[in-house]
């Protein structure tokens, strides 16, 4: 992914004074800011290209003492390349097994996986799944358990491409994997090649149920709540008699709504897991 | 055993919606915290809530896993809803954009009060009423 450049603002204020630097930084474009208590400071980012609106935030910084605020330093100006954060968090992304029978490992480590185990090899970039959250692993375990080989998989907001490339290993004859976000469609298609099950993947980019074609034997739809409920109607649609519909991404307070939507579509349940506060379940077109 | 705590961020985020850009990219890279991941569970937790900006408070530990909790909304927010505008003025000292009562400003110290460090609602209301005034919103009896 290429660098973009962007302004740093850093102020100096103490506590009583942030949700009005926030508030003036949030009226420059800023969308959220970081606080830091050590010396006392809120800071914004802002695209290079708006630099511009850096003098009108100096001006608002400096009245706040005619609005009965504590005064508050001048913004301190720096720029930032956005690779420096994207690479940072990557060196602690370790191999790492999940269920029975699949290792995931980052594509730089040189660790040999052990006899029976099914290797996947991730780059995971700026796009998600890596295993280590328990919305994916548990999807991964759920797929270990209810896939069968030569199944036809569909995979909806298929992230870094890891479930489906799983899929792929662990039997599936094709998968469609879809993602809205077209930086995860290029690194689920860097991933797919990376692992050699290119050939059996199509990943493209568009809008959930609307992105995939034909009938499947197993849909895995690792998003957010309100999008399984929103579409619950669907699976039936996509789904070959008795095939699975694997759904995770849900946070436990929001089940039960999830439930009962698939339930009155017509789904029945066959298993639910639960890890932290993440629910994932597995449901079968009757 | 509980787990080592190595950092604490604070970031105000907007709910359901947050991304990979600044601030969270930043912050959290520094710290060693999966971005992504993050922002799925923020996203998940906060969707009932699409178009506040909410504090939230990270812990990091040793192991790079993090947990989070979400604050009283900013101040900032509390007064766009009690003055029912949608953002603040561009030149609060000439253009007034809003108002809101001395009762709205007490009842919105008292809700922040425990994130302001303030000694009682009289001090926090102060800081709530510049707060205000420096949105253009002005405090009325």
């Amino acid at each position: 992914m290429s660098s973009l450049l962007w302004i740093r603002l850093r102020v100096e204020a103490p506590p009583p004074a942030w949700d009005a630097v926030a508030a003036a930084l949030e009226r420059i474009g800023c969308q959220g800011v970081e606080l830091l208590d050590a010396p006392p400071a809120v800071v914004g980012y802002l695209p290079k290209e708006r630099e511009s609106l850096v003098e009108s935030f100096k001006q608002r910084l400096q009245e706040f003492p005619q609005f009965g605020l504590p005064p508050v330093s001048e913004p301190e100006v720096t720029e930032v390349e956005s690779d420096t954060w994207q690479r940072a968090w990557k060196r602690f992304f370790r191999s790492r097994k999940i269920g029975e029978r699949i290792r995931v490992q980052p594509s730089w480590s040189a660790k040999r996986p052990q006899a029976g185990e099914i290797l996947i090899l991730l780059d995971p970039g700026m796009a998600f799944g890596t295993g280590s959250h328990p919305t994916t692993a548990l999807c991964l375990e759920l797929m270990q358990q209810y896939l069968k080989p030569g199944d036809r998989v569909a995979d909806l907001g298929c992230g870094t491409g890891i479930l489906s490339i799983a899929a792929v290993r662990l039997g599936a004859s094709e998968a469609q994997a879809v993602d809205s976000d077209p930086l995860s469609v290029l690194v689920a298609n860097e991933n797919t090649e990376r692992n050699e099950v290119a050939a059996k993947i199509a990943v493209r980019e568009g809008d959930g149920w609307n992105a995939i074609e034909g009938s499947f034997d197993f849909i895995v739809c690792n998003i957010l709540s309100s999008f399984l409920i929103q579409t619950a109607s669907q699976p039936s649609r996509f789904l070959k008699p008795n095939g699975y519909y694997l759904v995770s991404g849900v946070i436990g307070r929001n089940w039960r709504s999830v439930a009962r939507s698939l339930e009155a579509a017509g789904l029945h349940p066959v298993e639910r897991r639960k890890r932290r506060q993440w629910v994932a379940a597995i449901y079968q077109k009757p | 055993m509980a787990k080592k705590v190595i950092n604490v961020l604070k970031l105000n985020l907007p709910a359901g919606t947050a991304t990979p850009a600044p601030p969270v990219g930043p912050a959290l890279g520094q710290a060693g915290v999966n971005i992504m991941e993050f922002i799925k569970r923020y996203n998940e937790q906060t969707a009932a809530q699409k178009g506040s900006v909410l504090p939230t408070e990270i812990t990091v530990y040793e192991d790079r896993s993090f947990s989070f909790i979400v604050k009283q909304p900013l101040a900032s927010e509390l007064i766009k809803q009690a003055a029912g505008i949608q953002g603040g003025s561009a030149n609060p000292l000439k253009d007034k954009v809003g108002k809101i009562t001395r009762d709205q400003l007490r009842q919105i110290a008292e809700r922040k009060m425990p994130d302001l460090n303030a000694n009682d609602v009289e001090a926090a209301m102060k800081i709530m009423a510049g707060t205000a005034r420096s949105m253009g919103v002005e405090v009325i009896d």
